[in-house]
């Protein structure tokens, strides 16, 4: 299977008063194409430090990331920026959404930034539509539900065709019934838009959702689990 | 509870400060007015006193009060004003320093005992001056006896004039043969001593020992026993009461009760009854009339940073509950009631308003000596210092403010703590539209402040008119000038939204993510912004508006007087002559020896000298008077060089006007009103004769609005009414008006290079020159800068505007880093979805552009029609009776620099705050993902 993401011992280190904080251990990991990859762990287990890394917001303090191979430790801040507006999107634990711009722009906002111009309306009803959202595209963020908001949220990171989407917690404030439809979500894009979803959980309910976890404790990875 | 408060007041440290800034400035300002008010008042109450004492060369607080008991009438009436004379001060609630009772009986010729030469039977006064002892020195013989001589005799001394003028001798004997004693006996009077007055500067004797030339004083307690009581029904007594009281001592404050004080002390006038108290009548007239006007300017000139303030304290008390909004509903879901809230931010406002009314008084003094200091606009200068002190009113004043700037405070507090979570919720999913806008408050108060500029404007010469008998700025005028730039300011948060939207649909396709997004921010989230933008428009509009009014005012006030004055100095030299012989010989001419003028150009410090002969004359046609006005005799050379002031007033450049009156010795140039109530043309012959009766023909080479120091037309008030008379001028070479109307003294025009002119008193001083009259124009020139009226006003709008740029700056910077803060969970996204630090910044920058640069440009462009518009008529107030001048509006581009000077530091220091915060932001922190 071919690898979009793979990790080579990661570290990363925080400095705290009196000492150091050792947030992640030895990380390696792969994640394939088109997968639904899973990091789960308790809070404090590393796996959102691990989430930031993998999505260039943040850099390992030693250890190798490979996006389809190409080492991205040492870009500078412009070209991860530049990665992050092409290559990636993201959906975030709590409500994310610009609160001045509406669904429609909310979701166009990203492609704008992705550089693309052709077709940015289609594309935006097409991402709404496929989150289930078409009827709602005028609407303000403040005016929907939790739920409606996170889709909205998943739309935006999709639109502009990136090749990985990076979800924290997407489910987290979630009921169970919302939770379940937005991973039935996550898979069907993979099989529609062709990206890798990797996100990450505490919910042990949806550990199986996934392609593929890992699990993290004290910074370090307990297991890795392949599910068929 | 409250360390719940203070938990909650250490957590918006930078709010809280704000809230005390403008509290204090608020107590400041409030208690600074009466302060400023009373004591600039108190100044020029002293300040008329001294006026008065220079132009009479009397004590203004003489309180002359004389009556006569003629053999038994008018008793009462004696009696009566002998009481109130002892009270008078009491009354006016002054001190006293001399008292001196003048009594004398009338004159009497009496006989001398003596057998000499010259003796004659000299008429003289029984009299008595109380304390005379303690104020006198004898220089020939002794003091009187208090009692009477062995023999009868009364002892009485004279003055020196009297036994010079009388004819008198030390231990004389006079008999008064029609003044007899009780018995019937006539009076024997023996004089014992000559007296002076004991020193120069002694206040007790109001008038001098000399003015008693026709009295023999005995001890008053012999006069009084002798003519007064049971025996006064048989003399003519004269009293007179010489009350001199420390006016200086009248406060500023009782001065209308002590103008009511005099005009009944007046009142008491009649047969019998003489008051005289000019000092008092004249300063206290002219004072009460002047200072109901300059309180009521002053006050009308505060209210709109009052205003301002207010509104600052309600903006920010009102962001600062916006961000508390979660901790309120936090509050009452414990339970909390509504009551328990409002108390909590009650006592905060409490703690606050206590801690800027201590700061906000010595604040208040300080800012109180600032203006007395104040020069001009913006300038401050030494000066001597206002008597500033705490009264009642004062912490009345102060007390007020904090009581408004605690409720004011509390309002908003009322309307968020009757709302739950729920409502918030709902109330940020709907942007209501404002009341105001609902309503059209904005057009409605552009509307009416349009017209009130209308209805002003069409009664402008009815405004000159109140001006003249004393009105004081109409606060109506000034009201239409602030509800202008309020309602325009309103009008403009109206069309803003609408001018981004166009702005934003014409550029929506091509912007980049930052301006889409700005855009977006600006359009969307506007309605929160309003508030702060009003303000920058009212700051900037308000700030542009004072300093064109000071300025203007000013300004105005100068070029008048430059345009009166004429020149630096103005001199009247004295000037011999016959008048003297013509009293011998009624039948010789009058005739004046002129002194030499040539010396005037010597004088180092003077570049140019002029003879300037002003006279008044009549125009005729035959015996026939057309008109009164003046002659204006120059040399044209000399009258060009010397003259200062605008030179374009005319139609034509004055060098031009000198030149073609200098093309023939005939030529005259007359005023306007020649040509358009006479009928006049150029080329026409006019007739024109002094008071003696001598006439000059001249004729007519030009017309003039203007010519230094002439008034056309000259408005006067009398009952109420105000008359308006016009004034011709005729304009003439001196060497034709002298052989018409022989020579006689004229004015000597002296152009100097500094505004100094101690330099001249000086060298008349070292060459003995005498002159009969020195007008200076720097000391005219000071004396606008130094009145009551120009000082407070230009220092209160320069305090206005220093705290209009202080409130701005605060306001706005931390409008905005509440702004940043609140946001920056949003910024995180941003930067996570790939937005450069740049970008962001630019974002930030782009919303500033809409909102604060816009709306500063609109403050100023406001604040420019708005001066336009009603700053010539709010001028008309301040403008001087002998306003001639045309008036103009006079802005200073300075103190535009200045304003955006600040601004532009403000608006740096916002940008860097921004740049600072977003440079320091990390991503991964602003979006606190996860729980690590």
């Amino acid at each position: 299977m071919e690898c979009m993401i793979e990790t080579q011992k990661l570290n990363r280190i925080f400095p705290v008063t009196g000492g150091e904080f050792h947030a992640l251990k030895d990380i390696s990991i792969q994640i394939p194409k088109r997968s639904l990859t899973i990091l789960k762990g308790r809070s404090g287990s590393g796996k959102t430090t691990l989430l930031n890394i993998l999505g260039a917001l943040d850099r390992p303090t030693n250890g190798s990331l490979l996006y389809e191979g190409v080492d991205i430790c040492d870009y500078s801040e412009k070209k991860r920026e530049l990665l992050r507006r092409k290559e990636i999107g993201f959906v975030f634990q709590s409500v994310s959404l610009i609160p001045m711009m509406n669904a429609f722009e909310n979701v166009e906002f990203s492609m704008r930034l992705a550089g693309i111009k052709e077709k940015r309306k289609e594309r935006v009803e097409e991402c709404l539509k496929l989150v289930g959202l078409g009827s709602r595209m005028e609407h303000m963020p403040q005016e929907m539900s939790g739920g409606e908001q996170q889709r909205v949220a998943i739309a935006r990171a999709l639109a502009h065709r990136p090749k990985v989407i990076f979800a924290d917690e997407p489910t987290a404030e979630l009921d169970t019934a919302t939770a379940a439809a937005v991973m039935k979500l996550f898979r069907d894009l993979i099989e529609r838009e062709n990206v890798t979803i990797v996100m990450t959980t505490h919910d042990i309910g949806l550990m199986s959702a996934g392609t593929l976890s890992y699990e993290l404790e004290d910074g370090a990875l307990k297991n890795e689990t392949a599910q068929e | 509870m409250f360390r719940f408060m203070m938990q909650k007041l250490r957590h918006k440290k930078w709010l809280v400060i704000c809230l005390l800034i403008g509290n204090i400035l608020l107590v400041a300002v409030a208690a600074g007015y009466p302060m400023y008010k009373n004591a600039s008042l108190q100044r020029m109450l002293s300040d008329e006193f001294d006026a008065y004492t220079e132009k009479n060369g009397k004590h203004p607080g003489l309180i002359t009060m004389s009556a006569s008991a003629q053999k038994g009438e008018f008793i009462t009436e004696f009696l009566e004003i002998e009481e109130y004379s002892g009270r008078v001060c009491d009354e006016l609630e002054v001190e006293r320093i001399e008292y001196v009772m003048h009594l004398s009986l009338s004159l009497a010729t009496g006989a001398s005992t003596f057998e000499r030469d010259g003796a004659s039977s000299p008429k003289l006064k029984i009299g008595s001056l109380s304390e005379l002892e303690q104020h006198s020195t004898v220089i020939s013989g002794v003091m009187y006896s208090r009692e009477p001589a062995e023999d009868g005799c009364l002892e009485a001394v004279v003055t020196e004039a009297a036994l010079i003028e009388k004819n008198l001798l030390v231990g004389e004997e006079i008999v008064f043969s029609s003044v007899k004693d009780a018995d019937g006996n006539p009076m024997h009077i023996r004089i014992v001593g000559v007296i002076k007055n004991s020193a120069a500067d002694d206040l007790y004797w109001v008038q001098g020992p000399d003015s008693y030339d026709s009295e023999v004083f005995i001890a008053q307690e012999l006069f009084t026993e002798l003519f007064r009581g049971d025996n006064m029904n048989r003399y003519n007594i004269n009293g007179t009461w010489y009350v001199l009281s420390d006016c200086y001592t009248l406060r500023q404050e009782d001065a209308v009760q002590a103008k009511g004080r005099i005009d009944s002390l007046l009142g008491l006038r009649g047969v019998g009854k003489v008051i005289n108290c000019d000092g008092y009548e004249q300063v206290l007239r002219e004072f009460v009339g002047k200072e109901k006007k300059i309180d009521a300017t002053l006050m009308i000139l505060q209210v709109p940073v009052l205003a301002l303030l207010a509104a600052f304290l309600f903006m920010i008390s009102g962001q600062m509950l916006s961000m508390e909004q979660s901790e309120i509903s936090l509050l009452k879901s414990r339970g909390a009631g509504k009551g328990q809230i409002i108390r909590l931010y009650f006592m905060q406002n409490l703690l606050l308003a206590a801690i800027s009314f201590i700061i906000g008084l010595p604040l208040g003094i300080y800012l109180c000596k600032l203006i007395g200091s104040s020069t001009a606009f913006l300038e401050f200068g030494v000066r001597r210092a206002l008597p500033v002190e705490l009264n009642g009113e004062v912490f009345l004043y102060a007390g007020i403010a904090v009581a408004v700037s605690v409720l004011l405070t509390l309002i908003p507090v009322i309307k968020y703590s009757g709302v739950s979570i729920v409502h918030v919720k709902r109330k940020k999913a709907h942007s209501e539209k404002k009341l105001w806008q609902k309503f059209y408050l904005d057009v409605l108060a552009t509307v009416l402040s349009l017209y009130g500029y209308y209805s002003f404007s069409g009664r402008l010469d009815e405004l000159k008119e109140s001006v003249l008998t004393g009105k004081a700025l109409d606060p109506l005028l000034y009201l239409s000038a602030s509800l202008f730039m309020l309602g325009v300011g309103m009008l403009f948060l109206r069309l803003q939204p609408l001018l981004i939207k166009l702005l934003f649909w014409v550029r929506k396709k091509t912007l980049n993510p930052a301006g889409y997004a700005s855009f977006l921010q600006t359009i969307r989230t506007g309605a929160k912004q309003q508030f702060i933008m009003l303000f920058l428009v009212l700051t900037v509009a308000l700030g542009i508006f004072n300093a064109t009014v000071a300025r203007t005012i000013i300004a105005n006030a100068e070029q008048n007087t430059v345009y009166l004055s004429g020149t630096n100095l103005v001199v009247q030299e004295y000037w011999k002559n016959n008048e003297s012989y013509l009293s011998i010989d009624p039948s010789a001419e009058l005739f004046y020896t002129e002194p030499d003028f040539s010396k005037y150009a010597e004088i180092p410090e003077v570049k140019s000298a002029a003879r300037v002969y002003r006279e008044k004359i009549q125009v005729k046609n035959g015996k026939e008077v057309l008109a009164k006005g003046e002659v204006f005799a120059i040399n044209t050379k000399e009258y060009g060089e010397t003259v200062v002031g605008r030179s374009d007033l005319n139609e034509y450049q004055l060098n031009e006007y000198l030149n073609v009156l200098s093309t023939n010795a005939e030529a005259v140039l007359v005023s306007d009103n020649f040509r358009i109530k006479l009928g006049k043309a150029i080329g026409d012959k006019i007739t024109y004769a002094n008071a003696e009766g001598k006439s000059i023909v001249g004729t007519i080479y030009g017309f003039v609005d203007y010519w230094s120091g002439y008034v056309p037309t000259e408005q006067v008030v009398t009952d109420g009414e105000v008359v308006t008379t016009d004034n011709y001028l005729i304009i003439a070479h001196l060497s034709q008006v002298q052989e018409g109307f022989d020579i006689r003294p004229y004015q000597v025009w002296l152009r100097t290079d500094s505004s100094d002119t101690d330099f001249f008193y000086k060298w008349a001083e070292e060459n003995n020159y005498k002159f009969t009259s020195i007008e200076s124009m720097g000391s005219n020139l000071a004396d606008i800068r130094t009145d009551t009226l120009f000082q407070g006003t230009n220092g209160i709008l320069t305090l206005s505007f220093i705290i209009i740029l202080l409130l701005c700056g605060v306001g706005y910077l931390i409008y905005w880093i509440l702004s940043i803060r609140e946001r920056e969970l949003l910024f995180g996204v941003f930067r996570a979805m790939g937005m450069r630090k740049n970008e962001i910044l630019h974002m930030l920058i782009n919303e500033q552009i809409f909102s604060g640069i816009l709306s500063i440009i609109f403050g100023g462009v406001v604040g420019v029609v708005s001066s336009r518009l009603f700053v010539p008529m709010i001028q008309i107030t301040y403008a001087a009776e002998q306003q001639v001048l045309p008036q103009t509006l006079i802005t200073d581009s300075a103190d535009t620099v200045k304003l955006f000077a600040v601004i532009a530091v403000m608006l740096c220091i916002c940008i860097a705050v921004l740049v600072r915060n977003i440079a320091a932001m990390k991503i991964t922190n602003a979006l606190k993902l996860g729980e690590d």
